[in-house]
């Protein structure tokens, strides 16, 4: 598919340049191939997210976290790009790197702010080092990722009844251990078995497969947390302390893609499994319960990156696709620094063998493009959409000339017929003669119609409360229907009121035009001055077509 | 003792919203997540489809800053002009896709705005299908003068390159209007019109009512014969007649002063004529001035 951008902007309209998932010149040229779209959304990420080798969590609060730091190292990997892997390692061991060789997890405003390592990003960031360590014929790289990695075994991994298995942090030595199925990647315990010849990686591979197999016996979808014990029982948690309802989310989406990258059939055919748990259709929630009810209607590229993985795992290459199209637009038009790192790793993962695992969907230069969408502010797509011929245009909606009739107020209990108001000769808009009556301007807008209808009813009589008495407690959110003449009624939504002297009254503001249906309720307010015998002010409720 | 892990993460934000809201047609205003919020935002947005050959789209609007889809017009078809949307300021992609598209379909168009309060736009897609192109107007919805109306041209016929727009009566709108373009509005009187589309080839008149206090735009489309046509979309409105003042609606009965003082009604008891009524009118203004310098 070939993009075109005819961009134009009439007159001083700014164009937003936001992150996109590719470089302008993959975007337009056909079918870009595997590796220079694997490398294009990784430069992406890359030249969005990492400031001077520190991957910044722009909309997490600027933080950096060791993950970031990994997938930057990964994705530099995926790239191409040893000056970009070498500020971005140089960073990681400057501020994040502990004694023992681990990462602390989080650092912000200058310093870190957790020690504790991550698992998942020690052992991403020890399979960037070896992959470095071959892909620019750098040994001291690989030598560090054999040490990252000899650490992970040695102070994060621990033996139950299932095999080895990978603990999220040095604190979830207690049984039954904390675990987060997420952190386990089986091409990364293959890349550091292959570089250390380490017997526990493969204990690691076999041990992660029968916990997460054991989980997915349990309940199909993978959650964000369990607990594995060491006599191998597992269960479901809602988060790593326990607590809260297990759910399929951000970091669980992270399993199926991970095992699907996997060069291991049983990984593969964990990762299938997944595909007929997950709901169907193009609209994926973000977050689903254990039972795959949706949590959110949020969206976000990495649970549709987690499909395409199930999909692909099971040979359902076309279905995968419109999945990694779906997680490039959703990244497109929505940048966030999870998104487009996942975006980004998907690819590699799931496309390429740049990280040296078992794409599943290798090969295939149909796979999903990547729109330039906000690059210059436009895309179109000729063809896409095409009508067998010219059409006729569709006729606007005639204006409805009905007149109002009654208005509901429900919150204040209002629930009247509306009678009309003229101007009088002084120019103002005369109320209704009766007090408990509500009358519409006649002379302005038709309720329902586009600008802003008068609508005015006393506030009290010179005895007591009259129909509006009780306009002020009117809140926004509250609702106001106009019934007309035709039958048809006219919805409207309070968002604001004001108070306004009527001597000053500013028509300019308060009758302003407006592009929709509105209402401004009027009653009056303030002072009362018996020399004038009327009120000082009036309260102005504004309502919008809702 | 237990730590905050790094899956405790706060905020995987910025996911799409997925709005749930459809709606019939173009007609039927979709309830945007922005018109439920308590104060109204102050920036608007449109969505024009002005592509003669290009089939109904489905429209989305996103917004960058967290992400949530703001807003979804289903089925918009050829000619169709959204409502104007309440958004708030920020930057946003609207895409159109084919409303009978697979999942999965690239959009037709992706635009990216930028929103602020007081500079509402519309977002064009026009062009014949092939040769599809988007653009945005800034459009302008000030009051016009006391009495008159205002209109500008949206130039988005594909068979003609320009066209001139005259009244009947031979009072020029807009000359040489070069395809997807929009001249500046144009105040006129109140009132009916018909106007005169005039192309190199083809030539079309069109019935536009532009009552006082409205501002409109015409757009010059296609029709299926591949003749030119037009059509008057009211960009916003204020009252016709406009009023000065605000309005006298208290009778005192609940003021906490209150002397009992009698806020007439304008003519209230007098069951009056038209005179009578002016008269008290008149006797009100001058009470009220009073009161307003011992103020």
């Amino acid at each position: 598919m070939t993009f075109t951008r005819r961009a134009s902007t009439v007159g001083a309209v700014a164009t937003v340049v936001a992150l996109t998932m590719a470089a302008c010149s993959t975007a337009t040229e056909p079918e870009p191939d595997t590796a220079d779209r694997t490398s294009a959304t990784a430069e992406a990420f890359l030249d969005t997210y990492v400031d001077a080798g520190r991957v910044v969590r722009t909309d997490q609060g600027g933080d950096t976290v060791s993950e970031g730091q990994a997938y930057g190292l990964l994705l530099a990997v995926a790239a191409d790009d040893p000056s970009r892997f070498d500020s971005i390692w140089d960073w990681t061991t400057t501020h994040l790197q502990r004694d023992d060789g681990l990462l602390a997890w989080q650092w912000k405003d200058g310093a870190v702010v957790d020690e504790q390592p991550a698992s998942d990003a020690d052992l991403d960031a020890a399979r960037a080092l070896v992959l470095a360590g071959d892909a620019f014929d750098r040994d001291d790289l690989r030598e560090q990722g054999v040490s990252l990695g000899t650490a992970v075994l040695d102070e994060m991994t621990t033996e139950t009844a299932l095999g080895r298995i990978l603990l999220p942090g040095p604190w979830a030595t207690a049984s039954p251990h904390a675990y987060n199925p997420s952190y386990a990647s089986p091409a990364a315990f293959d890349v550091l078995s292959h570089a250390s010849g380490d017997p526990r990686w493969e204990e690691l591979a076999a041990g992660s497969e029968a916990v997460t197999r054991a989980l997915m016996d349990a309940n199909t979808l993978p959650t964000n947390w369990a607990t594995v014990a060491d006599d191998g029982a597992v269960a479901l948690a809602g988060s790593a302390g326990g607590g809260g309802e297990p759910a399929y989310g951000y970091d669980a989406a992270r399993t199926t893609v991970r095992f699907a990258e996997s060069c291991r059939d049983e990984d593969r055919a964990l990762a299938a499994r997944v595909a007929a748990a997950l709901p169907g259709g193009a609209e994926l929630p973000a977050e689903l319960d254990a039972g795959a009810g949706a949590l959110t209607s949020d969206r976000h590229p990495v649970a549709y990156a987690a499909r395409a993985a199930a999909l692909a795992a099971s040979g359902r290459d076309d279905e995968a696709r419109a999945d990694l199209q779906r997680m490039v637009d959703t990244a497109a038009s929505t940048p966030t620094y999870y998104g487009a790192a996942w975006t980004a790793l998907a690819t590699a993962m799931l496309t390429d063998d740049v990280l040296d695992g078992c794409p599943a969907l290798a090969g295939d230069p149909d796979a999903a493009d990547a729109p330039d969408a906000a690059g210059a502010g436009a895309t179109t797509a000729p063809g896409v959409g095409a009508a067998s011929g010219f059409q006729n245009p569709v006729t606007p909606a005639a204006a409805n000339t009905a007149p109002p009739v009654h208005i509901s107020i429900p919150a204040i209990g209002v629930d009247s017929d509306l009678i009309g108001l003229d101007r009088g000769a002084d120019g103002w808009i005369q109320s209704p003669r009766d007090y408990d009556a509500v009358g519409w301007y006649e002379k302005g807008v038709l309720p329902g119609e586009i600008g802003p209808a008068v609508i005015a009813g006393h506030v009290d009589s010179p005895t007591g409360p009259a129909v509006f008495y009780d306009l002020p407690r009117l809140t926004p959110g509250d609702t106001v229907s106009v019934l007309r003449a035709d039958g048809s009624t006219a919805d409207f939504v309070v968002t604001g009121l004001q108070t306004v002297e009527k001597n000053s009254f500013p028509t300019e503001s308060v009758y302003a035009p407006t592009p929709t249906p509105q209402l401004r309720l009027v009653t009056c307010a303030g002072a009362w001055d018996p020399a004038s015998g009327h009120y000082v002010d009036n309260l102005v409720v504004t309502a919008v077509a809702g | 003792m237990f730590r905050a892990t790094p899956s405790l993460r706060p905020a995987r934000l910025a996911a799409i919203g997925a709005a749930a809201l459809l709606t019939a047609g173009i007609g039927v205003a979709t309830a945007p997540a922005a018109s439920a919020a308590p104060t109204a935002p102050g920036g608007w947005a449109r969505v024009a489809h002005l592509s003669p050959d290009t089939k109904s789209v489905d429209v989305q609007l996103t917004a960058l800053a967290g992400g949530a889809v703001v807003y979804e017009l289903d089925d918009v078809a050829y000619g169709a002009v959204s409502p104007y949307i309440p958004l708030a300021d920020g930057t946003y992609v609207v895409s159109m896709v084919p409303s009978d598209a697979a999942d999965g379909t690239q959009p037709v168009v992706q635009q990216s705005i930028d929103i602020a309060e007081g500079e509402p736009l519309t977002v064009a897609a026009y062009g014949r299908n092939a040769d599809l192109k988007t653009t945005v107007f800034e459009d302008d919805l000030s009051a016009p003068a006391a009495g008159q109306a205002r209109v500008r041209v949206v130039q988005a016929s594909t068979v003609e390159p320009t066209v001139d727009v005259d009244t009947a009566q031979g009072r020029p709108i807009a000359r040489d209007v070069p395809a997807g373009s929009a001249t500046d509005y144009a105040a006129v009187p109140a009132g009916s019109w018909d106007l005169e589309l005039t192309g190199a080839d083809e030539s079309a008149t069109s019935a536009v009512d532009l009552p006082a206090g409205s501002v409109s735009t015409l757009f010059v489309l296609d029709n299926a014969q591949g003749a030119l046509t037009a059509q008057t979309i009211t960009d916003s409105a204020t009252l016709a007649d406009m009023p000065v003042g605000g309005i006298h609606t208290g009778g005192g009965g609940t003021a906490a002063a209150s002397t009992s003082a009698v806020d007439l009604p304008a003519g209230a008891g007098a069951g009056a004529a038209a005179l009578a009524l002016g008269a008290v009118a008149l006797i009100a203004v001058r009470r009220r001035r009073r009161g307003e310098a011992r103020a």
